[in-house]
């Protein structure tokens, strides 16, 4: 409406000539200009102007609607009042009956996750015929990564309706239905959408899916501003087709990492830094020199920053306001796959478990948990970010894929092309997946991997290695099932992670352990992986309540610990587990004691040295500098 | 008073500057036909520019003689009827608590935050809340919602209006033990239908919204509240010229504040956030930059604090600045349920 002609509008004559001849055609023009400038170029009075502009903007206005007549229009005119089912029936419940028409729904999550399967099931869903509980009618996909596959299309629909796809006809009626399209490039795309424009009211069109959003930007544009601008145009384009042709769009979206540096409104300030660096320093200042210690904490810490990462939505936070729902899709404390709620009007934030099988995306209970906080936007993608641990959670997620592709065998190969093309847009994820995936299959470990696991936990002999590489292979089942029965006892149980005493802070992006004791909680560090710092949280609660305190794993794996930590007090126990800890690299620089200066210079710091609370070690024009100091 | 200062067209100003009527007290004392005359424009229009001459020259009097003056009020009028102003309640007691009492009517007020964080939620929960009648303590009127993103969501309001209706009957058991059947039962559906939803997808059209509302809002009395959800949307996608940009946005900045004043109503923007580099670091700062942060009486944001939603009065020129923390919940906007204070380390 904005582009509505002024002439049409049955203004005035006088005025809409004049109007004509400033060559003022369309309300868009006209509105973009003050009063007073109208005034002034159009050489009228002001009175004219008010009038005319008053006119103009109740003819430009949309239609005003009641929420109730809105409501009714929904439940009377649209099939399942406005929502297109997901097939999953928690998903859409919390959703209000599904994927809604009208709004940009969009999938993230890391690579072979699963939004490709996602976006498969929901197009089919929509083709299907109605009593099928489809919305019988074309789907428009367009596959920017060459993700598409129609054999996997199939697949997933003669599994899970198996008496329509027996029908000959039936399925190449269906996959006739689906348009892929493979545009290569940002401008090839914005093309085919002005095409699309004109063919959704024609062709009965009711599901429009991008996959994915952010490929075609990051094909196209290097880091920085001009990424902005091209997006914007697609954003309300977008917006406004799904809202005029009232269908759902469902966009995916990769993630990226980011550095810990959280982005904050500058009032929130940082006194968390301040806590952490009192009590994190008297560990290295009281046992070692402190030359020495500086460059332990150097070395820790440049060991840090390379995993001391969190996955974010790729696109910034202008696209994540754009989104109306966002569902996060993510593989948390290793194997086990989450789709999450994470951005919407309608629905609270719950978290489903899911698996990929033959029928496409499942949820393996209807029952979802509710987040809270942080965890409602962390994106954990393949556990917690440490290159060892993602080696564990490749090994199961794969584990777990190749046992219900071996369970459907013929259907295992196509599902592989599909893992492939998945995971093909991150090279390294790729390549950790397929060798240590195929060694599951063939039923044994290789030397490597013990390898890797006795680096990792040295501190264990060979038994109970084996103990624990068994059970690690297994997804977690052992260890969720033995929840309820912990519950009652003490220690603090978390929410963001499935060990005791383990939370995850975004703001570190670590695992930080905790341990209650005399009311009070002590802080035992932070680690890069979930399960050191439930082996930290383990050997707390070793010391402070003895052995039969509730542990993460099990008592043999610390005998040795045992031995060391009888001639200890309680306090020097603490100050060796955080020692073992990861270096913390919080505020502004990755540096430990160094902050950045409000100056723009990096300012060097000691905590608690000599009694005071910390000392001013000066300022320095570089961070290596002042890390130094 | 420059006779160029007057709200006048080019033309008319022209040939009054040619005729040597540059002042506005030349003007006082000429008659509209000798105007007419020495303009040589016709009587009608010299009458009216008599008219805005004298309107404009009784302001400049007024404003050299400081005791009394026309349109002003004195401060403690104002108090008084501040006093009297109703407040929109939130349904978080601590999130009235720092706004005092709610969101104020005759003010506009700037809610802004990260995606998720519950803006929409706010926006919904204050359309409902507006309809609260008067002998449960509420305003009783009714809102105007304009959603520019799309994510108004129906089903969502009517959770919402249904958990208010329940509050209410609650409320109204509250006051009158003896179970008397109160008179008027609101329904949910009585709630839908006094919220006027306006779906805009231009910038266009989002000007020509807010021109329209004084004449919308005549016609249907008791609108209370107006949401613009997310007044940054359209203005955020569409510009290359930030000129035209920040000229639009202070224009319609001063047509919601004028409604505001007018009708008694409380307006609601909802703003996005961006992410500004300042002093080395990248901050998160809410959209639409600096002169727009000028527009508005006060400015709220909505934060994440660990694991609670917090709440924080950036900008207000009666409140404290200070942070509360609120929580979305299925009933929509409530206090936050765990109210205790963490002790995190040794």
């Amino acid at each position: 409406m904005a582009n509505k002609l002024i002439n049409e509008m049955g203004l005035p004559k006088p005025i809409e000539n004049i109007f004509a001849a400033r060559n003022i055609r369309t309300a868009k023009d006209a509105l973009s200009l003050t009063e007073f400038d109208l005034m002034e170029l159009l050489d009228v009075r002001f009175a004219d102007v008010t009038s005319a502009i008053a006119h103009i903007s109740e003819i430009t206005c949309p239609p005003y609607q009641t929420a109730l007549s809105l409501m009714e229009g929904q439940i009377h005119h649209e099939l399942f009042s406005g929502h297109l089912p997901t097939c999953l029936r928690g998903l859409d419940e919390a959703l209000c009956g599904g994927v809604p028409f009208g709004v940009l729904t969009e999938l993230v999550g890391p690579a072979g996750i699963g939004k490709t399967q996602f976006c498969l099931k929901i197009s089919l869903l929509a083709s299907l015929p109605a009593s099928f509980g489809g919305l019988d009618g074309h789907v428009i996909y367009v596959d920017v990564e060459s993700k598409f596959s129609s054999r996997r299309l199939i697949e997933i629909g003669a599994k899970s309706f198996p008496e329509l796809f027996q029908t000959k006809g039936l399925a190449q009626e269906m996959a006739g239905r689906i348009l892929v399209l493979q545009p290569s490039s940002l401008v090839a795309f914005t093309e085919s959408l002005q095409q699309i424009k004109v063919s959704l009211l024609e062709n009965k069109v009711k599901l429009l899916v991008i996959d994915s959003m952010a490929a075609l930007l990051s094909g196209d544009h290097n880091q920085g501003a001009p990424r902005q601008l091209p997006l914007g145009w697609h954003i309300s384009f977008l917006k406004s087709l799904a809202e005029f042709s009232r269908i759902p769009v469902v966009v995916t979206n990769q993630v990226r990492s980011q550095s810990t540096e959280l982005c904050q409104f500058p009032f929130q300030g940082t006194p968390i830094c301040v806590i952490i660096r009192q009590n994190f320093f008297p560990v290295c200042q009281s046992e070692m020199s402190l030359p020495c210690a500086v460059n332990k904490m150097n070395e820790t810490l440049e060991n840090s920053t390379r995993s001391d990462s969190h996955l974010v939505a790729a696109l910034g936070t202008n696209w994540a306001h754009a989104v109306t729902i966002r569902l996060v899709l993510e593989a948390r404390s290793g194997c086990q796959r989450y789709i999450k709620v994470a951005k919407s009007p309608i629905s609270p934030p719950l978290s489903f478990p899911f698996n990929i099988t033959s029928s496409g995306i499942s949820l393996l209970s209807d029952e979802g948990t509710e987040l809270t906080g942080q965890d409602i936007y962390t994106i954990s993608g393949q556990g917690s970010g440490t290159s060892n641990s993602s080696v564990v959670n490749a090994e199961a997620s794969s584990n777990e894929y190749s046992c219900s592709t071996h369970a459907r065998g013929d259907a295992c190969t196509i599902s592989f092309d599909i893992l492939k093309v998945g995971a093909g847009s991150d090279e390294a994820v790729t390549k950790e997946l397929f060798p240590v995936s195929k060694r599951v299959n063939g039923g044994f470990l290789s030397t490597e991997m013990q390898g890797q696991y006795s680096t990792r936990f040295s501190s264990r002999n060979r038994i109970d290695l084996t103990f624990e590489r068994d059970r690690e292979g297994k997804i977690p089942v052992v260890q969720q099932a033995s929840q309820p029965r912990k519950k009652s006892r003490r220690g603090p149980r978390s929410r963001s992670s499935q060990y005791r005493g383990v939370t995850f802070y975004r703001r570190t992006g670590r695992w930080e352990s905790h341990i209650w004791d005399c009311g009070k909680q002590v802080y035992l560090g932070g680690f890069d992986a979930a399960h050191a710092a439930a082996r930290a949280y383990d050997r707390a609660a070793i010391k402070f309540r003895g052995v039969d305190a509730d542990i993460n794993f099990s008592l043999t794996d610390y005998d040795d610990d045992l031995q060391q930590m009888k001639n200890l007090s309680k306090e020097e126990f603490v100050h060796i587990l955080r020692r073992q800890s990861t270096g913390f690299s919080r505020g502004s620089s990755k540096y430990r004691g160094v902050t950045l200066h409000k100056c723009g210079r990096w300012e060097a710091r000691m905590g608690q040295f000599l009694g005071k609370k910390y000392i001013y070690l000066g300022l320095f024009d570089n961070e290596v500098e002042a890390a130094r100091s | 008073m420059e006779v160029s200062r007057l709200p006048i067209s080019a033309s008319q100003r022209g040939k009054l500057i040619s005729a040597g009527y540059t002042t506005l007290s030349s003007l006082s004392s000429v008659s509209s036909s000798d105007l007419a005359r020495d303009l040589q424009i016709s009587d009608d229009e010299a009458l009216e520019i008599l008219k805005v001459a004298s309107h404009g020259s009784r302001l400049e009097r007024m404003n050299k003689n400081s005791v009394i003056v026309n349109g002003a009020r004195n401060a403690w009028d104002m108090l008084h009827e501040e006093e009297l102003l109703p407040h929109i309640t939130t349904s978080c007691a601590d999130l009235d608590n720092i706004l005092g009492g709610g969101i104020k009517c005759k003010e506009v007020t700037e809610i802004g935050g990260v995606p998720g964080i519950g803006k929409t939620q706010l926006g919904i929960q204050l359309a409902v809340n507006v309809q609260i009648p008067p002998d449960c303590g509420g305003l009783g009127g009714k809102a105007i919602y304009i959603d520019t993103e799309g994510s108004f969501m129906v089903e969502r309001v009517v959770q919402i209006a249904g958990a208010c209706v329940e509050d209410m009957s609650e409320y109204n058991r509250f006051l009158q033990k003896d179970f008397q059947p109160s008179g008027i039962k609101i329904q949910p559906k009585d709630i839908l239908e006094k919220i006027y939803y306006f779906r805009v997808c231009s910038y266009t059209e989002q000007i020509a919204v807010i021109n329209y509302l004084e004449k919308f809002i005549s016609e249907h009395k008791d609108v209370k509240i107006v949401i613009v959800d997310s007044v940054t949307f359209h203005f955020r996608q569409d510009f290359d010229d930030m000129a035209l940009r920040t000229r639009l946005l202070s224009g319609m900045a001063l047509k919601l504040m004028k409604l505001a004043k007018n009708f008694s109503l409380a307006v609601v923007l909802l703003n996005q956030v961006t992410t500004k580099y300042t002093e080395g670091s990248f901050q998160l700062s809410l959209a639409l930059g600096d002169s727009w942060s000028h527009s508005c009486t006060n400015r709220v944001i909505l934060y994440w604090n660990g694991d609670e939603r917090f709440a924080y009065i950036d900008k207000s020129p009666s409140l404290r600045s200070t942070s509360a923390p609120y929580s979305v919940t299925s009933r929509g906007i409530r206090n936050c349920a765990t109210n205790y204070k963490r002790v995190k380390l040794m």
